[in-house]
């Protein structure tokens, strides 16, 4: 994706995307509702064209949609069917408008889903629909697959298995580009995550790396009075506690430990900053969380 | 704290919903009518010894209705247009009011409705109020358009309350089947069956002579009792009356018995899978439309039959007193002389229908694509042209076939009446009108593939009102350059009449470029 922008009217979608999936790599893609996931994926497919950048799926501009979709599979937040086409016949449709299907795999998709084929789609749940779409996109087995939140309304025993399928898909080489908003998904999937807030990509990092930037806390029980570390470098906060001190880092501990080297430390406890409190610190703060290296 | 009126809350809810139609159907009925009341003049009707005669023509009586009083405007245009306007409010009422009753539910958004402290029939009633609401707007746009052209305020009352109680009773026709299917297209159709048997038994009872009781059995033939501006039968409102009261009962009855979400009849929610026609957008485009075939080819093939049956009729009179046929080109025919001109000069009614059924062939699309189901199909290798083309090339087959079931069912038709016409004349006739049909279609697509919301308001409604156009224009007089905008009067009244190749060859080639225009954009626009 190159300086992808996308403008409904006045309103900036999208704005100035500029992002790299490589191949067989599992993607995350997050933001808070309305920041331009959904607007960056009907981008990809082809189905709205930008206003103004390019993105290309293996090689191939997405513009050309006949030629891109031969290699993916997508999966909307929530699968609409024609109400009166029984699961079998949505699936069938669906083979037919793609080409490629394992019948195999999709046979034992259907199983592994629990899914009721004989059914209209007009009796079906949020849930099922959705599997209806799971097991149309991973039965094919394409080099890419876009997902928009797609295991929402599944329950989570159904939420495990589409998690299995994943691992499996990325065991295979496929590459997938996973917009969620469910944390404990994205932290076990994928290695790299892209967070999007109002239509700005504000951070694309590996999950590991994400924790290491952010805040975390350490504890430190000392025997006497505590060392004074208000203006040591990469201390965020310091509170009192009935044995020490609860630390709130903000950068690199090292100064810490310099500080308390000679202090007579009885136990010392760290913490790191859930994924949870990453994402709510850059879905929350206008500003995006504050890193102490930078300059500002 | 607020007091809360949740129930004025879904009653102004549905007025939203139902005010673009509604807007649409009033300033129709104000131009026709206050078009036909400018240009009457009671002299030259008066005078005109052939124009009293026309009237006693049973297939007169059967296209416009039954004339009671036409020396004065009201009258003459109560017979003109009433039937047309009836038949237009009542398509209004049962479009809206499966709409907001069985497609918002069908839809899933009752249940935040229902979720909210009203009963089930406050729900229901809510909407009935606001649909009733629109019917007396109707009303009182018919009785404003009789006064403000100079007509007394009794009969144009009683006319008005006619026209309201009249879409009020559709209203309730289309509450109750949509207490009946679950889906709004079942509860449209079946609604709009009821009207198409309501106009039906209209012709019948207008066109014999000692068929006038049977106008009791259809809610057009009650308005016709009421005889506005000639006897002004205000008994004849009983029936209108207490009907709608009546079936609103039945629908709060039904409703009550049903679950959210399905009708009392309840189609299985498991079925046998049919696998054959989803193998490629065309048969699947196909499959999606044959369900209507059936629906729209029956009610063709019967009105198909009714005009073939009354061509005897008309033309017995004609040849009577040939002075009638230069009078009845002032009503939009020619060449009344022969069976076949009039069968000919009849099927462009029917042509109307087939445009109707083709813009709704392409809207349909629009129905998938704001419900989302488009954007799996369009994640697939399947292009956007690919589509629209699958839609566009089935939704002309099944027009096709429905002017094949208006051929048969007039050839039927004056068969059985001994009349002389070839199937072939039949099939010649209708197939005159195709390039009509094109055009529409074509206009259909180019505008969806466009700007998609305005698929029926401008394919649709023009299909409508030029139509009117080509009827109304000679009336009442219009400017030719003003008529001639209209298709139908591109069309020669052939066989007996020369094919207008001209017109044929324009109008093909004119539907065909909007298509491509229609096919082009479609790839190009966002799918919304």
């Amino acid at each position: 994706m190159d300086g992808l922008t996308k403008r409904f009217g006045s309103v900036v979608a999208l704005n100035d995307l500029t992002l790299d999936v490589a191949e067989g790599e599992v993607f995350g893609f997050l933001g808070p509702n309305g920041a331009g996931k959904s607007t960056t994926l009907r981008l990809l497919l082809g189905l709205i064209k930008p206003t103004a950048g390019r993105a290309e799926i293996k090689g191939i501009d997405v513009a050309r949609t006949t030629e891109v979709h031969a290699h993916l599979s997508y999966v909307p937040g929530d699968v609409s069917l024609w109400p009166r086409l029984t699961g079998e016949e949505c699936l069938e449709l669906f083979a037919r408008l793609q080409g490629g299907v394992d019948e195999t795999y999709r046979s034992e998709l259907v199983e592994r889903f629990e899914l009721d084929l004989s059914k209209r789609a007009r009796t079906y749940s949020k849930g099922n629909r959705q599997k209806v779409a799971l097991v149309a996109a991973f039965a094919r087995r394409p080099d890419v697959l876009l997902l928009d939140e797609p295991t929402s309304g599944l329950d989570p025993l159904m939420e495990q298995e589409f998690r299995r399928c994943v691992h499996e898909a990325s065991e295979r080489g496929q590459t997938i580009f996973l917009s969620s908003h469910i944390l404990s998904e994205v932290e076990e999937l994928c290695a790299r995550v892209g967070i999007l807030r109002a239509g700005n990509l504000v951070e694309v990092s590996s999950v590991d790396a994400l924790r290491q930037m952010h805040t975390s806390e350490l504890e430190i029980d000392f025997h006497g009075e505590p060392p004074d570390l208000d203006h040591v470098d990469g201390v965020g906060s310091v509170e009192r506690t009935p044995n020490g001190l609860r630390v709130k880092l903000s950068g690199s501990p090292r100064g810490t430990l310099a500080a308390i080297r000679d202090a007579d430390v009885t136990a010392l406890r760290s913490q790191e900053a859930s994924l949870e409190e990453i994402f709510l610190a850059y879905y929350g703060d206008t500003d995006g969380p504050r890193h102490d290296d930078d300059p500002s | 704290m607020t007091t809360i009126h949740p129930e004025l809350a879904v009653a102004r809810l549905a007025a939203r919903e139902i005010r673009n139609g509604l807007i649409a159907l009033v300033v129709a009925a104000v131009l026709m009518l206050a078009a036909v009341l400018g240009s009457f003049s009671a002299t030259d009707i008066a005078t005109s010894e052939s124009f009293a005669k026309l009237l006693e023509n049973p297939a007169v009586r059967a296209l416009y209705g039954m004339p009671f009083d036409t020396t004065n405007a009201g009258g003459f245009a109560v017979w003109r247009f009433g039937t047309i306007l009836c038949v237009l409010a009542g398509l209004w009422a049962l479009m809206a009011t499966t709409r907001v009753l069985r497609g918002e539910e069908e839809a899933g958004r009752w249940d935040l409705l229902l979720t909210a402290p009203v009963t089930r029939d406050g729900v229901l009633l809510s909407h009935v109020k606001a649909l009733g609401g629109g019917s007396v707007v109707v009303g009182l746009a018919v009785f404003g358009s009789f006064v403000a052209g100079g007509e007394p305020a009794g009969p144009a009352a009683l006319y008005a309350l006619g026209v309201t109680f009249l879409t009020l009773t559709f209203v309730s026709v289309g509450a109750v089947t949509s207490q009946l299917f679950g889906s709004r297209r079942r509860a449209a159709g079946t609604a709009g069956a009821v009207l198409g048997i309501s106009y039906l038994i209209r012709m019948v009872a207008d066109a014999t002579a000692d068929g006038a009781w049977l106008r009791w059995a259809s809610p057009l033939g009650w308005v016709e009792n009421l005889e506005a501006f000639a006897s002004n039968n205000a008994l004849a409102l009983v029936p209108l009356v207490i009907t709608p009261p009546i079936l609103f009962a039945v629908a709060v009855a039904l409703d009550r018995r049903r679950d959210t979400d399905e009708g009392i009849i309840r189609d299985s929610g498991t079925s046998t899978a049919r696998l054959r026609l989803l193998r490629s957008p065309l048969g699947f485009a196909w499959r999606e439309r044959i369900g209507g075939l059936l629906g729209w080819g029956l009610g063709l093939l019967a009105f198909g039959f009714v005009l073939g049956a009354i061509t005897k009729a008309f033309v017995d009179f004609i040849a009577a007193d040939p002075d009638v046929a230069n009078l009845t080109a002032d009503f939009g025919f020619t060449s009344l002389t022969t069976p076949i001109g009039f069968v000919a000069s009849v099927d462009a009614i029917s042509i109307a229908v087939v445009c109707v059924y083709a813009v709704m062939g392409i809207a349909r699309l629009w129905e998938d694509e704001q419900s989302d189901r488009l954007d799996l199909a369009f994640a697939a290798r399947v292009t956007r042209a690919a589509w629209l083309g699958a839609g566009a090339v089935t939704t002309a087959a099944v027009a096709t076939l429905l002017m094949v079931a208006i051929g048969v069912g007039t050839w039927v038709g004056v068969a059985v009446t001994g009349v002389d016409i070839t199937f072939v004349e039949s099939m010649g006739a209708i197939a005159n009108l195709g390039p009509i049909v094109v055009l529409f279609l074509g206009l259909a697509v180019m505008i969806y593939g466009t700007i998609p919301k305005w698929t029926v308001a401008i394919a649709g409604g023009g299909a409508g009102a030029l139509f009117l156009l080509s009827f109304l224009g000679p009336a009442i007089d219009l400017p030719d350059w003003i008529t001639n905008i209209s298709p139908w009067q591109h069309v020669a009244v052939a066989p007996p009449d020369p094919v207008n190749w001209t017109g044929f060859i324009v109008m093909s080639v004119l539907g065909l470029a909007f298509a491509a225009v229609g096919l082009v954009g479609y790839s190009r626009r966002d799918l919304q």
